[in-house]
């Protein structure tokens, strides 16, 4: 970021227009040759990573065998978007995605940010320390680590939360076999794991708060909560829009492995997500082509919902992401 | 100012950045060099195979192995758990191994690759060798594809599949064996109310399942009900197994023990480790499944409650008398692929590891370990004593999965005496043969089953579960059948019994 400032301030500070517009770019680059190295490795970075693979999305339209490779795998046109489309299936596999977005930006997005508000109001440091750095744990622990865990504490054969229930006198919950279960328990680990670890960025954004206004506050009256409402909320509102855009950019990334952790045969009614659907009747089967022309899709619903929020940023006076 | 900070800032770069170039040139000649090495070792046979045990086959032996047929080993375990999964994402990338072990489960999804030209197909070649010329042309037939041999398959009788109870709580509880569906249904029943472990607790089931229906408990049983293995031929036509009333009856029994609690709860999601805890720490009394694996559930048990002592029982009557499904005589293929064997040599060579292996002094090595520290030799026969049976799981049992065409093997020596109950289930084992139930579509080509069998499968196992554990009522169950049917099922039904008819008559 700073980088690309002192480069455009040290461009403005040399325009001699005398030169062909090709002279003077060459100039230019000589001028600034360190600074280009400098963004070399990046912009070969997204070139090779991520540029360049999406050549791999013509196969989409391809009838693709690995064997016959690329070039030599026949041209179907719209064949496998058009059997997407028509799949029995294809609307609940949408909803149940788009649901389990809804959810997670509904009751996960928020707890971050809440948490950090809550942290920031700790006085004493050493306790704020601990407690950051032990939210912070569980983002580095496996999907499979936490389904297992779930697994054990919910079976119904000796389960601790099961064995709990019944001790206090109710029915035993089958929460492992139910299709109502499956949503409320998706979003609650994504929270136990992703929430401490969201705090990180807020805790920065709120770090840089001026501490003046804290004060000017204070002596104006204003206790903790209007403080936290008209100072902090507003100071990192930027921070939450942005990170909110990116997030609404990851619509349909919900996690492969989480979910297909979950998924078994009495909840795939809702847990079936695009991602698993991919898995089990494109990948398992060597449907490379369908698969493509699913993942392609999916990436054009994120692409829009990108554009939509940012547009809506923007008219909310908010900077956006682009 | 600013001109001196640029200019320390430009000197300061101009200094760097040969070494950040240098760093990065460096960072991907590393990554160069490392893949060079993964594929440069054309030498060693690279082998993909699944991992039956909690761990890797003890390296000594692998060592031996590598000196008697002078071939360098590379070989990947993969956890049985995962290793479709696994399989399958190195199919789809390009990555297998030399030899990839490739279930008979999972053959139907690999058939495409292999129609495709993956692998080297190696009718050809085996005459060249002394023992794979000697493979049974039988079973090469069943592992075969559209008439060609693609693989060195690994022998299994054809059903292993029994009842491994507990025998101590059935003395408790006064009762014998079960022999018929009821007397299986009664014993499960009083293996859960009747406290067959006698702690006065109400903490006992009668039996333990897992998420798998075919080699879980729900197959083993519709057996003993009479459902047909897979498909039944019906008059002109194929008729897929869950159109069938006794497939229906099976699901009925099922769903009884789960609603009276004689199952698992869970047994829709338990894992096969879960399942066999249940087993081993005397919480079910009854694991229905290999019977080979008996001996290794009673040596876990035992170190829970030295009291526990097992039976096996391979005989359940039901209305058709006695019945039991069957796999095909191989449960797995080692297939060579063509991308990781350039050559006609290389592929010579890797077929060469898999004859020299069935001679008698690597396949005895395979079977039984080393002569005097897992095994004795008592005339021509093998002992397998008593002490050395943990040793022999941990260290040799992995590796049965390497061996190529074993029970047809002359090479071999026959074992003497041997466990108890390894003894029994091998006895039962062949038992089951005089009443196996064959898989009519075994060998038979339909374009539609390869392409979405899998993906159709699951709305059947879908309706299964959930008819089970009664989310589903008959009507339901037959209204997801008649989904799969829309969704291709039909077309498969109709390539089946073409194929099994040969065409004309039966369109």
């Amino acid at each position: 970021m700073r980088h690309a400032e002192t480069t455009a301030g040290a461009m403005e500070h040399s325009l001699p227009m005398k030169a062909g517009r090709r002279g003077e770019l060459w100039r230019r680059l000589r001028r600034n040759k360190w600074l280009y190295v400098m963004i070399l490795p990046g912009l070969l970075y997204f070139l090779i990573f991520k540029y360049a693979p999406m050549y791999g999305l013509v196969i989409s339209f391809q009838d693709f065998k690995p064997y016959k490779g690329i070039a030599d795998s026949p041209w179907v046109g719209f064949k496998h978007f058009e059997r997407l489309f028509t799949e029995p299936d294809f609307l609940q596999i949408l909803g149940n995605t788009l649901i389990l977005f809804g959810m997670n930006l509904l009751f996960f997005f928020p707890v971050p940010i809440i948490l950090a508000l809550l942290l920031n109001e700790v006085r004493v440091s050493v306790f704020k320390r601990t407690v950051q750095t032990l939210i912070y744990i569980p983002h580095f622990m496996s999907w499979v680590i936490i389904a297992s865990i779930s697994y054990v504490m919910l079976t119904m054969d000796g389960g601790i939360v099961n064995e709990l229930i019944a001790y206090f006198g109710f029915q035993k919950v089958n929460f492992l076999l139910s299709p109502e279960w499956f949503r409320p328990m998706y979003i609650l680990q994504v929270i136990w794991r992703e929430a401490g670890w969201g705090t990180i960025i807020y805790m920065a954004a709120i770090a840089s708060v001026d501490v003046e206004q804290y004060e000017a506050a204070r002596m104006d009256g204003a206790a903790r909560f209007r403080q936290i409402w008209h100072i902090t909320l507003p100071a990192i509102r930027g921070v939450i829009v942005v990170l909110l855009i990116l997030k609404i950019g990851d619509v349909l990334e919900l996690g492969f492995e989480h979910v297909y952790l979950l998924l078994n045969s009495m909840n795939r009614r809702v847990a079936e997500i695009i991602d698993t659907y991919v898995y089990t009747a494109g990948l398992r089967q060597q449907q490379f082509s369908y698969s493509a022309a699913i993942g392609f899709f999916k990436s054009f619903i994120g692409l829009l919902l990108v554009m939509l929020a940012n547009r809506l940023a923007r008219k909310m006076g908010e900077d956006g992401v682009y | 100012m600013k001109t001196i900070e640029d200019n320390r800032f430009r000197r300061g770069m101009s200094r760097a950045a040969p070494f950040l170039m240098a760093g990065m040139l460096l960072v991907s000649c590393g990554q160069e060099a490392d893949t060079g090495k993964a594929t440069g070792e054309d030498s060693a046979i690279s082998i993909m195979a699944p991992l039956h045990f909690p761990h890797a086959p003890d390296l000594s032996i692998i060592g031996e192995i590598e000196r008697l047929t002078e071939t360098k080993l590379d070989i990947e375990w993969v956890p049985d758990g995962i290793y479709t999964d696994k399989m399958n994402t190195s199919l789809m990338t390009n990555s297998l191994k030399k030899a990839t072990f490739v279930k008979y489960t999972d053959y139907t999804f690999v058939k495409n690759a292999v129609r495709s030209g993956a692998f080297w197909e190696i009718g050809p070649y085996l005459d060249r060798f002394p023992n794979l010329r000697r493979l049974n042309p039988d079973i090469l037939e069943q592992s075969s594809l559209d008439g060609k041999i693609y693989g060195l398959y690994t022998e299994r009788l054809s059903s292993r599949q029994g009842v491994i109870l507990r025998q101590d709580w059935l003395e408790r509880l006064g009762r014998k064996a079960p022999s018929t569906i009821d007397e299986l249904y009664e014993t499960m029943q009083a293996f859960t109310y009747d406290d067959p472990d006698g702690n006065g607790l109400d903490d006992t089931i009668g039996v333990a399942d897992r998420n798998d229906l075919i080699f879980g408990v729900f197959k083993t049983i519709g057996s003993y009900f009479g459902t047909p293995n897979g498909w039944a031929v019906q008059g002109k036509a194929l008729v897929p197994e869950f159109e069938t009333p006794e497939y229906m009856a099976t699901m009925n029994f099922m769903r009884k023990l789960y609603e009276e609690k004689l199952i698992n709860q869970d047994f829709a999601v338990t894992s096969k480790e879960v399942q066999r805890n249940l087993f081993i720490r005397g919480q079910a009394g009854m694991y229905i499944g290999s019977m080979l694996d008996a001996q290794r559930l009673a040596d876990a048990a035992v170190r829970a409650n030295p009291e526990a002592r097992f039976a096996i029982v391979n005989r359940i009557e039901g209305p058709y008398g006695f019945r039991i499904w069957s796999i095909p005589n191989f449960n797995g293929l080692y297939l060579f692929s063509k991308k990781a064997i350039k050559s006609e040599e290389e592929l010579l060579e890797a077929l060469r590891f898999f004859d020299r292996s069935m001679e008698g002094d690597v396949a005895n090595l395979m079977k039984y370990g080393f002569e005097g520290r897992h095994y004795e030799v008592e005339g021509n026969k093998v002992r397998l004593p008593k002490e050395s049976q943990e040793m022999r799981n941990n260290e040799v049992s992995v590796i049965y999965t390497l061996m190529v065409a074993d029970l047809s093997n002359p090479n071999i020596m026959k074992v003497g005496e041997q466990d108890e109950l390894t003894a029994l289930a091998e006895r039962l084992s062949e038992d089951n043969e005089k009443f196996v139930v064959k898989d009519p579509t075994v060998g038979l080509k339909s374009d539609t089953y390869d392409e979405k069998g899998g993906e159709l499968y699951k709305i059947v196992s879908d309706a299964t579960y959930n008819y089970m554990l009664g989310h589903l009522d008959e009507e339901g169950f037959k209204r997801e059948v008649e989904r799969w049917k829309n969704a291709g099922g039909r077309d498969i039904i109709r390539e089946y019994t073409l194929d099994y008819f040969g065409g004309g008559d039966a369109g």
